[in-house]
């Protein structure tokens, strides 16, 4: 591999911190919520599954939209840290990681969810009556089994936030250094006459880091699978 | 604490299930036993407060764990009771040490260690305590989760069917370390199964479930004495359990001697040692009986029996209870029951009546290890509400 | 089965499909796709809605030229593109990929500093830079969109660019930069003069003047191989007086 511009290496290593924030940050709301629509009934259960969705389906474009009207400075919860805290989403890598990380969690809501719902509920169960209060079973028993699903949920939400561009760019706009990660500085190169060859690299390296993420988090689930392999019944 | 009795009154309804029970446990092994679907499971999770059923009271001496009238409904972790599954539910992620003292922080700290080594010496647990649930056996498994039960300081412990997913040899294996537990803890014990020979090894009170209800509530020699609950407690394997005393072995010929009210019965060679109590559980097929004692024949065991109730159909059998006519010396001992099956045919031709004396011939080699309660289930005679 | 027995609803659900086949394909006959540049989205909308009256559908995209330009060279289906500058004509005229006889200037525009309608701290006297502050200035991309090329020519026609680069956010076409302004995001922002009444939540500060940059010229082509009898219409019919009107009414400058 060439050595890379400084511009690409800017966008490389921004790509890498909006994305690991995205996930980290994201990442026991992703829990809570996996639960929240594993493990309970309430009305509007339904909408919250809905919401959560809700990126999954729209065009990044809108939710970038949506971003700016409620966490934008006149937002409704932007306009409160705003006014409050004088902080503000806008133009920084917080803006970024939180475009990411939105169109990121309903990936890793999924996935979560998903293994959530496998967890042997006898398990659990026993796990009380051994005297285990509820907030104990979940960290000693219940995190730990599913542990498989948190970690394929999380990093399938890293390798999405690393590639998020329309929610960025709507949203954060398209600033060196602070917005421009990997996708918008691809998508820069690919306006402007000329740009091939580092388009091109640009594209392998993002491609590299999605695979070695999504092979790493195959190993990682796979390992953890067997240390926690259930009973068979005999 | 370990002798407050055990007070359940409720009632659950789902679908087409319902279940209505009363059940009092005082201390000792109580057996619930009844066919499969009859509700036992359902009563297990009540009383570890999983379920909640629909109206009623559950009391453990002071302790109330549940009461509808007063809206109070422990939840599962603080009730204090230790559960055994059929499947031993072990946590996979966890090593067999972290696994038995994952609810050790209900004992007394400075009781952890000592009571953590007597479980694991009574339940041979030695050489599994550093490997993982994974690689253990069924059998072993099960005796892992009995320790973790314990060691989580139970008030009470219920036990849902442990031993049905072990095949006969294991069974026979974990038997003697259930019984030695009981023995040694003395917490009182729920046991669920609808297995009746480990009821009789085990037990000291049967309650009797049918169609969601406790039918009958006794210890075991009673209940399974009565002729009307026969069809409950096993049909074609049906009979009654006999307190006895091991006399001594005749080891020229490997047999063992019981004494019953100061008769003697021949059976193979246990391994008991003289003088302990044992249990003897003789099915009501292999009992004949004679008019009078007979001579000139193979079957070594013949004890004269009255007719107490008789039970007939219009089928080919009928099934007697027939009380053992004591020795002079044993009269104010406790009767002892034996259920028969015989002929109506035979019936008739020897004119048995309500009342009449008779011979019950028992051949030695009915009596197998399977026929035998443990040691030390006849001494725990407790009084019980009928 | 006989006629009396054909169930209702399998005559329903027939008759239906019929009327969408014979429907589509009539439909399909004059369906014209435009790539139009985001600042034209109004004027476009409503011709759409005048046009449908005569039978004619239009399905318009909307984005900067210069991505829109991108997607045909790739291949997108566009019947239609309008630039908002002739660069990006030129640049498919080249690859002869629009039929280059059918090139027609339909409008002009304005550039305008914009405010959001909260901020009041403006004085128009003094630099941009001094009016943001610490805020930033909401602007196209500099270096593909024709908003933000011109933009930056009127920048540097002004000595401003130097000290406003590093103060930029720059957005994927100047529908993006307008909201940016709207949603109070940044206080200032650089958009064309018909931007300004497509939101109330912007006033005008001041036009840049003509010779701060080249002529924002509006052209339309028809794509290559693409000349149908109502793709014709539609090109004519933007230059037509009642399409000219609708221009002005936007904010547009009339065709140069």
């Amino acid at each position: 591999m060439d050595n890379l511009s400084p511009q690409e290496w800017s966008a490389l290593m921004l790509s890498l911190k909006v994305a690991l924030w995205a996930t980290l940050g994201s990442l026991p709301l992703g829990v809570f919520t996996a639960w929240l629509l594993a493990r309970t009934k309430f009305v509007g259960h339904g909408v919250i599954n809905g919401l959560v969705h809700l990126p999954l389906v729209l065009p990044p474009v809108v939710v970038g939209y949506m971003l700016l009207v409620v966490m934008g400075r006149h937002g409704i919860v932007g306009g409160f840290l705003y006014q409050n805290f004088g902080f503000s989403f806008a133009f920084t890598w917080k803006g970024a990681a939180l475009a990411a990380a939105v169109m990121a969690f309903p990936l890793m809501v999924r996935g979560m969810r998903l293994s959530l719902e496998a967890v042997d509920r006898n398990l659990e169960q026993t796990a009380l009556t051994l005297g285990a209060s509820p907030v104990r079973v979940f960290v000693t028993i219940t995190l730990p089994l599913m542990l498989p699903g948190i970690i394929a949920g999380t990093v399938l939400a890293f390798a999405r936030a690393l590639g998020e561009f329309g929610a960025t760019i709507t949203f954060a706009s398209n600033i060196p250094d602070e917005t421009r990660t990997l996708p918008l500085a691809l998508y820069t190169l690919t306006q402007a006459p000329g740009g091939e060859t580092a388009t091109l690299r640009l594209a392998i390296i993002a491609t590299i880091i999605a695979f070695m993420a999504l092979i790493g988090s195959e190993v990682l689930a796979k390992r953890i699978k067997r240390l926690t392999a259930g009973d068979d019944h005999e | 604490m370990n002798n407050a009795p055990l007070d359940m009154d409720v009632r659950f309804k789902r679908g087409e299930f319902s279940l209505n029970v009363q059940i009092t446990a005082v201390g000792g092994i109580t057996a619930l036993f009844g066919r499969s679907g009859v509700g036992k499971s359902t009563i297990v999770a009540i009383l570890a407060g999983l379920l909640r059923p629909d109206e009623g009271s559950i009391r453990l001496g002071d302790h109330v764990l549940f009461d509808s009238a007063q809206g109070i409904d422990i939840p599962p972790h603080l009730r204090g009771v230790g559960c055994v599954f059929q499947d031993a539910r072990l946590f996979p992620h966890l090593s067999v040490t972290q696994n038995l003292t994952y609810g050790i922080n209900r004992l007394n700290p400075s009781h952890r260690v000592s009571t953590y080594d007597r479980v694991v010496d009574l339940l041979g647990l030695k050489d599994l305590v550093s490997r993982r649930p994974l690689s253990l056996s069924g059998g072993e498994k099960q005796r892992v989760s009995i320790g973790r039960a314990l060691l989580s300081n139970p008030r009470f412990l219920l036990m849902d069917e442990p031993l049905a997913n072990l095949d006969g040899k294991r069974k026979d294996e974990i038997l003697p370390y259930i019984e030695h537990i009981c023995e040694a803890f003395s917490i009182p014990v729920i046991y669920v199964s609808h297995a009746i020979d480990e009821v009789i090894r085990l037990a000291d009170t049967l309650v009797l479930l049918d169609s969601g209800q406790a039918v009958a509530q006794g210890t075991v020699e009673d209940i399974m004495g009565r002729l009307d609950l026969s069809p409950l407690t096993g049909r074609y394997e049906a009979g009654a359990v006999l307190n006895t005393t091991v006399l001594g072995h005749d080891h020229g010929v490997e047999l063992t001697r019981l004494g019953v009210l100061g008769h003697t019965l021949f059976t193979p060679k246990i391994d008991l040692n003289t003088g302990q109590n044992i249990r003897l559980r003789l099915r009501a097929r292999d009992i004949s009986l004679a008019l009078g004692a007979v001579d000139g024949t193979s079957i070594l065991n013949q004890l004269p029996v009255v007719v107490k109730s008789i039970n007939m159909d219009n089928g080919p059998h009928v099934e007697l209870s027939l009380a053992i006519t004591p020795d002079f010396e044993f009269e104010d001992n406790q009767p002892q029951i034996i259920l028969a099956r015989i002929t109506r045919k035979s019936f008739s031709a020897l004119n048995l009546a309500i009342g009449k004396p008779a011979h019950a011939l028992i051949k030695a080699v009915a009596i197998d290890r399977r026929s035998l309660g443990s040691f030390g289930k006849t001494n725990r005679r407790k009084q019980h509400p009928k | 089965m006989s006629l009396f027995r054909f169930p209702i609803w399998l005559s329903i659900a027939l008759s239906v499909w019929l009327y969408c086949f014979t429907t589509t394909q009539a439909l399909s006959a004059s369906n014209i796709i435009v790539f139009a540049a985001s600042s034209t989205q109004p004027v476009i909308d409503d011709l759409t809605l005048k046009l449908r009256n005569q039978g004619i559908n239009i399905q318009a995209v909307y984005a900067s030229s210069a991505t829109l330009a991108k997607q045909i060279q790739n291949g997108a289906e566009a019947d239609v593109f309008i630039s908002a500058n002739t660069k990006w004509m030129d640049v498919l005229d080249k690859q002869s990929l629009i039929a280059p006889k059918t090139r027609t200037d339909i409008a002009t525009n304005r550039l305008a500093l914009i405010a959001h309608r909260d901020f009041n701290n403006i004085d128009p006297n003094r630099s941009i830079l001094q009016n943001l502050g610490t805020e930033r200035l909401a602007i196209a991309d500099t270096k593909s969109v024709p908003a933000g090329i011109y933009a930056k020519q009127a920048l540097i026609s002004t000595h401003q660019w130097e000290a406003l680069k590093d103060h930029l956010a720059p957005a994927k076409d100047v529908s993006s930069a307008l909201m940016f302004v709207a949603r109070g995001e940044t206080p200032l922002g650089i958009v064309y003069a018909s931007d300004i009444k497509r939101t109330n939540n912007v006033r005008k500060i001041y036009l840049f003047k003509k010779k701060t940059h080249d002529v924002i010229r509006y052209q339309a082509a028809i794509v290559r191989n693409k000349a149908t009898q109502p793709v014709k219409y539609f090109l004519s019919f933007l230059i037509k007086p009642i399409s000219q009107s609708v221009f002005m009414i936007a904010g547009f400058g009339g065709k140069p």
